[in-house]
């Protein structure tokens, strides 16, 4: 496998829960050295699709691979390569230090000096039990303990969920020092404004399938982010502020803009059909 | 490294397993030591000497009852939803997976406890108390035939009856595994089940087990009314023709129960493992 081949590859996925449609025919591919942010409303399927992803939940029709194998046959040399932080989880009735002990044990990339180090960063004490942490305490220790596994593949799902605002910028700072040219991180949240500056590419997903899968270039090439006085009769989504709009407008003079997540979420929302054929030429 | 087996990954998933449910089976096994000696404390009431065919059977009875629970107290998160996710991704196979899960639950937990408890019974023989343990019962759980024997020696079985059960014991014997071994084995569906079902485990493996009874007692019935009315035709078998027809049923019974309906069991568990999604 050369250095920017696709670590997960995702091909016409199918998924449904009974009569409840999830996915209808999902293509996508995620490449190493990238932190991808995965974002959608309630329910379009975000948990479901990193699900797939590490095999918990099996395809209707369609193909999961990642790293070459089959998501769905739980091959061991893939799990040994890929973890998810779910967004709840059982916290079981041990100390922090021993739940990390015995679940690294397969795991051959473990680095428990930089487990201490990161429940460090985190201030999350190891010896304390686990299920007597409360529950951003929990998730820092499950995050500190991801990441220290590392794996070629990491999935979070909403890991900025019950962590206070000092602990989020700790996050993203961690989540940004562990990112390696090897590993693909997939962040699936709701709070945009927690993981701004670090998810890049973006993934938004809605009940039809993919609505953007593209680089923050590419999107910042595309789209304009900005504050006028006068609504653009071309935007896309806009917002009226105190000194007039702040609008998501086609970058028509190849200017450069701060992407703003937030914006480009609801203005592709709205846009669904227009935001498919500009970036993903559907 | 080999996808489906690989023995260096079995260990480290046993050992994983092992550092994890430790404090459990200790804890269980804690309550059966505790459980024998509130035994040992309600015989000292009445005094009388405590023989070893009845501890025998005690010590028996209790093991079997914890075996057939230790899958919902070990397992009982593996297949939830929620609980159950670092199980699922752990990287071994479902066949490391299932080879774990037998040998914690199903040799660890039940040798332990079964040690634990013959020891703490050969202490209680050494000890001169009003009501004196007698004799060891070690042989008794660990072999069918001084079992068997001290389970004929205990009942009431007349002269003529004897030859009968001679007869059926002894060609029985080749199949018969001892009380040890069948804890192991007896396992086996409570394993399936506990696996089966993500919640109220305990209660649908009984309403289960009752639903089986009941067709059991069904079929009984209509197989007494079926020698009945053969009988009122006149054609009464013989003690000889009983005997055969025991024999047989009773064999192809234990064939069936001792060592193929396990073996299915954990093939099933397996399959339940490998497809269960969450």
């Amino acid at each position: 496998m050369e250095n920017n081949d696709p670590i997960i590859r995702i091909d016409h996925l199918k998924f449904n829960y009974r009569k409840h449609i999830v996915f209808e025919d999902l293509s996508l591919e995620m490449e190493p050295g990238r932190i991808y942010g995965l974002l959608g409303e309630n329910g379009v399927g975000k948990t479901t699709l990193l699900r797939i992803i590490i095999g918990l939940l099996r395809t209707k029709s369609g193909k999961c691979t990642v790293l070459g194998s089959d998501s769905a046959s739980r091959n061991p040399m893939m799990l040994q390569d890929m973890y998810l932080v779910p967004e709840l989880f059982f916290a079981p009735p041990i100390s922090v230090k021993h739940f990390a002990a015995s679940n690294s044990i397969l795991y051959p990339h473990w680095d428990s000096a930089q487990f201490e180090r990161l429940c460090q960063t985190f201030e999350v004490s190891t010896s304390h039990r686990f299920d007597k942490l409360s529950h951003g305490q929990q998730k820092k220790a499950l995050i500190a303990f991801a990441l220290a596994l590392n794996t070629k593949v990491l999935l979070m799902d909403e890991p900025s969920n019950g962590l206070d605002i000092p602990s989020k910028t700790t996050l993203r700072r961690v989540i940004s020092e562990c990112a390696t040219e090897d590993r693909v991180i997939v962040i699936s949240t709701h709070q945009v404004r927690d993981l701004e500056n670090l998810i890049d590419p973006i993934i938004i997903l809605d009940r039809s399938g993919l609505v953007i899968n593209a680089s923050i270039q590419q999107i910042s090439s595309k789209l304009t982010f900005t504050s006028s006085q006068t609504l653009d009769q071309e935007a896309y989504w806009s917002e009226s502020t105190l000194n007039g709009y702040y609008q998501v407008v086609p970058n028509r003079e190849g200017l450069d803009s701060r992407v703003n997540l937030e914006a480009l979420f609801n203005a592709a929302l709205r846009n669904k059909e227009a935001f498919k054929t500009m970036f993903n030429g559907k | 490294m080999n996808a489906t087996f690989n023995i260096h990954r079995l260990g480290l998933t046993i050992s994983k397993e092992l550092q994890e449910k430790y404090l459990t089976i200790l804890g269980t096994i804690g309550i059966i030591l505790l459980a024998y000696l509130f035994i040992w404390a309600i015989n000292q009431i009445g005094g009388d000497p405590v023989p070893a065919y009845s501890r025998a059977k005690g010590v028996i009875s209790i093991l079997s009852i914890v075996s057939c629970l230790a899958p919902f107290i070990l397992y009982k998160n593996e297949n939830r939803r929620m609980e159950g996710v670092f199980y699922a991704i752990s990287p071994a196979s479902t066949l490391e997976k299932t080879i774990s899960m037998f040998v914690v639950c199903s040799l660890i937990f039940p040798l332990t406890a079964t040690v634990l408890t013959l020891s703490l019974d050969s202490l209680i023989t050494l000890l001169p108390f009003k009501a004196p343990y007698t004799g060891s019962i070690w042989g008794s759980v660990f072999s069918y035939r001084d079992y068997m024997d001290i389970l004929m020696d205990s009942s009431m079985i007349n002269p003529e009856q004897q030859g009968l059960v001679d007869r059926i014991y002894s060609s029985m014997s080749p199949l018969m595994i001892s009380p040890f071994a069948g804890l192991i084995l007896g396992q086996s569906p409570f394993v399936l089940l506990n696996m089966l079902f993500r919640k109220n485990k305990i209660g649908y493996t009984l309403l289960i087990f009752f639903g089986i009874l009941t067709i059991m007692m069904v079929a009984s019935i209509v197989s007494v009314l079926n020698i009945v009315d053969t009988a009122q035709t006149g054609e009464i078998p013989g003690v000889e023709e009983l005997a055969n027809w025991i024999d047989t049923w009773v064999k192809a019974w234990l064939l069936i129960v001792s060592y193929i309906l396990p073996v299915v069991f954990w093939i099933l568990t397996y399959f339940r493992i490998r497809r269960i999604q969450y």
